[in-house]
């Protein structure tokens, strides 16, 4: 039997206090790299500029000096996403796929197969959720919150003209980004509670309301928790006087030549690496 | 002018039938120390945010420093100047890094970065978190996280910090260290009010504030809230400001209720045994204060008794033997040896948390334990010692790194079993009224036995059962729904559902944390109730008067189980100062007496049955005759000092002086002797 951690398949929103290059850069670099990646993950042509996206991910993660075990530990919910995804595919088909079927339970309309587009579709899918699980994961070990905010803010404000809604936009990000592993902790002690009282959270059952209506005693709770959570720290802020309005504006230091000449490459690598997945692989990977 | 003024203050929650705040009518002055007390949901918190402007009074007027908290204009300088250290250490940090979690209330107002880092660094030093100052946040304690939120407090250079249930859920040692800090605040100057409902901690104040449904009833000096005058005779003294409204008069009784009691909160233990012996001392009178009122009375009831036996005066029966204790002292923890039915048992247990990565780090190490069938057992130990660790390890919930745990004789690897195991043995975690999910309150206790496969009259008649033993009546609480419940109401709901299981066992983290007096009695009736049903009964817990109720004591340290044993062992004659743990007053007082040469042969188990046998020698519980009451000091000191054969001589009987050396320590009670109060349970001899 294994015990019941959820912080083992967190990897997002803990900042992790290591030296290495990646952490030494400054956060706009983090940030620049984080588009760069996010944007070739999503928007790449076809699956073979997603999967350069995922390689860039782990060369990232590997200079962060993270353990790749622990960063890649979330990816396992992938599989399900994945069997899911297939299981729709071989379910529906394409109109007008005509490409090769891999896999066919034999009826001559070939309702019930599985083709190299539909492959090609899920193979797409898992690759650029997992380039992004990876990439939020370690940009989330390497820069703290208040980096984050400050980052954000100054872009807002530059992009805004309004240094109020900037900062309280950045802060909502940042928060969101806290609470996703204080939220993980409150779901791990009401499962624990739950499960001390025999719920099987639909296990003994295939009844898919049935499975769903088992979960209720898990999603209430944390649901409640979470807003009772955001008014009390609604509630010690206002009580140290905030208002998002004249505050002392953050310091954020200069960033350095080199780093900018970082960033530059990278949008010029994202760009070269998305222009030959269209021009180069798209013709050549069929049809994906 | 006042720093605080607040004058016929009322306040209603939306949807409420009854006022939060009625009528309230008080001053504060700059550096008082005013501890504010009541039951849960009496109207404290209310109360202090209305005086830090989060709310506006519905009626009334409040000023803080002359101005209205309430008016925009002036919000932030009575925020500034009145800041708030809230309940739940971690709900109110609202940044990752220490340093910047200090600095946001300054940046709020606006300060130049100069001004904030010295802040910042004057805060940090007060507090002592010089060391952490740029440590994530995440990584603190609870202590240290609430030493945080009062360095953000501090940043703002208030004139009042309010502590609203700030120490309710610590440790011993960080709420030891909370306490302090506010001593601290309050020789600086700052005006320290300190929301409690923990009477220990409201007789360090220098006033006492009393709520109760929303009406203030009390407001006075400590040592006249505790005395039973301020009971019997309301509103006549010059230190109740504000005298009792007319619909909430203080009925006069027999004289020996105090204010305390009659408002739901209870006396601080050291009041309530110097009460039993009619002693008068100061609130906060610890046992050595207690004990050295007795002295001269036991001295002189010592030296009749001997005189009305014929012994000599320089030899007493309380005197102490040299090599009395001679022997093997060492505590050895009850083994799977000792008992013939244990329902838990860990074998050389060892638990690392987020094994395999790189925030890895051992929980609890190389634990070994049997828990006898029908036992209770308390777990004490600061947090972070291993206690809750060990509760889930129990219930399965979580599976040794290394070593093994046999919950009701299956181990608990046993993959196919762990549903049935961890129904089998539930574990009610902290707050446990967070997982409470269903509409209705009768649904919510049905939700553990239903899964458990009882339905029908079955599954009705065992929520009537345990509702009505938590105090929530079935016809009256079945459809009440749950949000509309208090605190302490839904505590007691969330663990009527998990006793609704009837489980051979039930393991409870911290059943009692953070509630006030009354209902936490009411939880421990509940749990008595079970216990004395049969039930084993595991808990962790930071109150050592609850610990000393148990069977057996498990002390945690550092992720180690430093020892196990009875009560009277642990805070007896195996207590290490080392465990940084108090001992319960009643062990407290044993110790104290043994100190100055009495030792008590058997233990009293409760603090009236030691009240009890130090009665008669005070001259007192007997009757006014003077030879009944030479026979009864006579009778107790030879409870406490058998009569022995032979001279005094032959007993080799050493004079006791009261700055012995080598103290007597406490003789253990057997665990025969604290079964007695499990009736239907099965002997089991550690």
């Amino acid at each position: 039997m294994k015990s019941l951690e959820f912080f083992r398949n967190i990897s997002i929103g803990q900042y992790i206090d290591i030296a290495s290059p990646m952490h030494a850069l400054h956060p706009a670099a983090k940030f620049a790299l984080l588009f760069c990646i996010s944007i070739l993950a999503l928007t790449a042509p076809t699956f073979a500029g997603a999967g350069a996206a995922l390689l860039v991910a782990v060369l990232c993660i590997l200079l962060a000096r993270l353990p790749l075990g622990m960063a890649a530990r979330p990816l396992k919910s992938l599989l399900y996403v994945a069997v899911l995804t297939i299981l729709l595919q071989f379910v529906f088909s394409w109109p007008g796929d005509q490409s090769l079927r891999v896999l066919s339970l034999g009826t001559s309309l070939h309702a019930l197969s599985l083709t190299l587009y539909e492959t090609g579709i899920v193979a797409s899918i898992v690759i650029r959720a997992a380039a992004m699980m990876l990439t939020l994961g370690w940009f989330t070990s390497i820069i703290t919150e208040q980096d984050a905010i400050r980052s954000i803010e100054r872009f807002l404000r530059k992009a805004l003209r309004d240094s109020t809604i900037a900062h309280q936009a950045a802060l909502v990000s940042a928060m969101a980004l806290r609470f996703v592993p204080i939220i993980a902790g409150e779901l791990e002690d009401i499962v624990k509670a739950q499960a001390s009282r025999g719920a099987s959270f639909g296990s003994d059952t295939r009844n898919p309301i049935a499975k769903a209506r088992a979960y209720l005693p898990l999603f209430v709770p944390v649901t409640i928790r979470a807003l009772e959570r955001a008014e009390l720290l609604a509630e010690a802020m206002e009580a140290r006087c905030y208002t998002g309005r004249g505050r002392t504006e953050q310091a954020l230091s200069p960033i350095p030549k080199s780093q900018i000449l970082l960033i530059l490459g990278a949008l010029l690598a994202t760009a070269a690496l998305w222009w030959v997945d269209l021009t180069l692989c798209k013709p050549w990977i069929r049809p994906y | 002018m006042s720093l605080i003024a607040c004058k016929d203050v009322s306040y209603w929650y939306e949807g409420r039938p009854q006022p939060a705040l009625s009528h309230v009518t008080f001053t504060v002055d700059q550096g008082e120390y005013i501890a504010l007390v009541g039951r849960n949901g009496s109207g404290k918190s209310t109360l202090v945010r209305l005086i830090n402007g989060l709310r506006t009074p519905s009626s009334g007027s409040i000023r803080v420093l002359g101005l209205d908290p309430a008016d925009p204009e002036h919000q932030a300088e009575v925020r500034a100047s009145i800041t708030m250290v809230f309940q739940s250490p971690a709900d109110q940090i609202v940044t990752s890094c220490v340093e910047e979690d200090i600095a946001f209330g300054p940046e709020n107002l606006g300060l130049p970065r100069t001004e904030i880092a010295a802040r910042v660094d004057e805060a940090l030093e007060m507090v002592g978190l010089t060391a952490f100052r740029t440590r994530p946040t995440r990584f603190l304690s609870g202590g240290q996280l609430q030493k945080l939120a009062l360095a953000g407090a501090i940043a703002m250079r208030p004139r009042c910090i309010v502590f609203d249930e700030a120490t309710s859920m610590l440790d011993p040692r960080s709420r030891k260290a909370l306490l302090e800090l506010m001593d601290t605040l309050k020789n600086q100057g700052i005006t320290v009010i300190h929301v409690t409902h923990e009477m220990e901690e409201a007789a360090r104040a220098s006033r006492v504030i009393l709520l109760d449904q929303g009406e203030l009833v009390f407001d006075g000096s400590p040592t006249r809230f505790f005395s039973v005058e301020a009971c019997s005779v309301p509103g006549t003294s010059s230190d109740i400001s504000a005298p009792a409204s007319p619909n909430k008069r203080i009925e006069p009784d027999s004289g020996q209720t105090t204010l305390p009691e009659l408002y739901g909160l209870e006396l601080p233990v050291n009041l309530r045994f110097a009460r039993m012996l009619r002693l008068s001392v100061s609130p906060g009178a610890g046992p050595a204060e207690i004990v050295a009122h007795l002295i001269p009375s036991l001295a002189a009831a010592r030296s009749d008794a001997m005189q009305a036996a014929g012994l000599s005066e320089s030899s007493t029966c309380a005197q102490i033997r040299k090599g009395d204790d001679d022997g093997d002292r060492a505590l050895q923890h009850p083994t799977t040896q000792d008992f013939a039915e244990p329902d838990f048992m860990l074998s050389d247990v060892h638990y690392h948390y987020l094994a395999g990565t790189m925030f890895e780090y051992p929980a609890l190490q190389n634990i070994t334990m049997a828990i006898p069938r029908g036992a209770k057992v308390a777990f004490i130990g600061h947090a972070g010692s291993g206690k809750s660790t060990c509760l889930q390890l129990l219930n399965a919930l979580l599976v040794p790194t290394k070593g093994e745990v046999r919950s009701l004789g299956i181990n608990t690897r046993e993959e196919h079993v762990a549903n049935k195991l961890r129904s089998s043995v539930p574990l009610a975690i902290q707050r446990p009224e967070t997982a409470l999910f269903e509409t209705f309150t009768g649904d919510d206790v049905a939700f553990g036995p239903r899964n458990l496969g009882i339905t029908g009259a079955q599954l009705v008649e065992r929520v009537r059962t345990w509702m009505n033993a938590a105090g929530l009546p079935y016809e009256e609480f079945r459809d009440r729904q749950i949000r509309t419940l208090s605190g302490g109401e839904k505590r007691r709901a969330a663990l009527a559902g998990v006793f609704a299981m009837e489980s051979r066992a039930i393991l409870l983290d911290e059943p009692s944390a953070a509630l006030d007096p009354q209902t936490r009695t009411r939880i421990w009736s509940i749990i008595n109730r079970a216990s004395e049903r049969g039930t084993t009964v595991v808990f962790a817990t930071h109150a050592m008067e609850e610990a000393a109720g148990a069977d057996l004591v498990g002390i945690f340290h550092e992720g180690r189980l430093v020892a196990f044993g009875l009560p009277s062992q642990i805070f007896g004659e195996h207590f290490d100062p080392g465990w940084n743990i108090e001992r319960p007053f009643l062990y407290a007082m044993l110790h104290e007496l043994s100190v100055r040469g009495f030792r008590l042969p058997s233990l009293p188990g409760t603090l009236e049955e030691l009240a009890g046998l130090l009665l008669p020698m005070l001259g007192q519980g007997v009757g006014a005759d003077a030879d009944e009451a030479a026979k009864a000091c006579l009778g107790s000191l030879h409870e406490l000092c058998p009569p022995r054969t032979g001279s005094l001589a032959e007993n080799e009987i050493t004079p006791a002086t009261a700055d012995s050396k080598d103290p007597p320590d406490i003789p253990a009670r057997s665990l025969s002797q604290d079964k007695q109060k499990l009736p239907g349970t099965d002997e089991a001899q550690p």
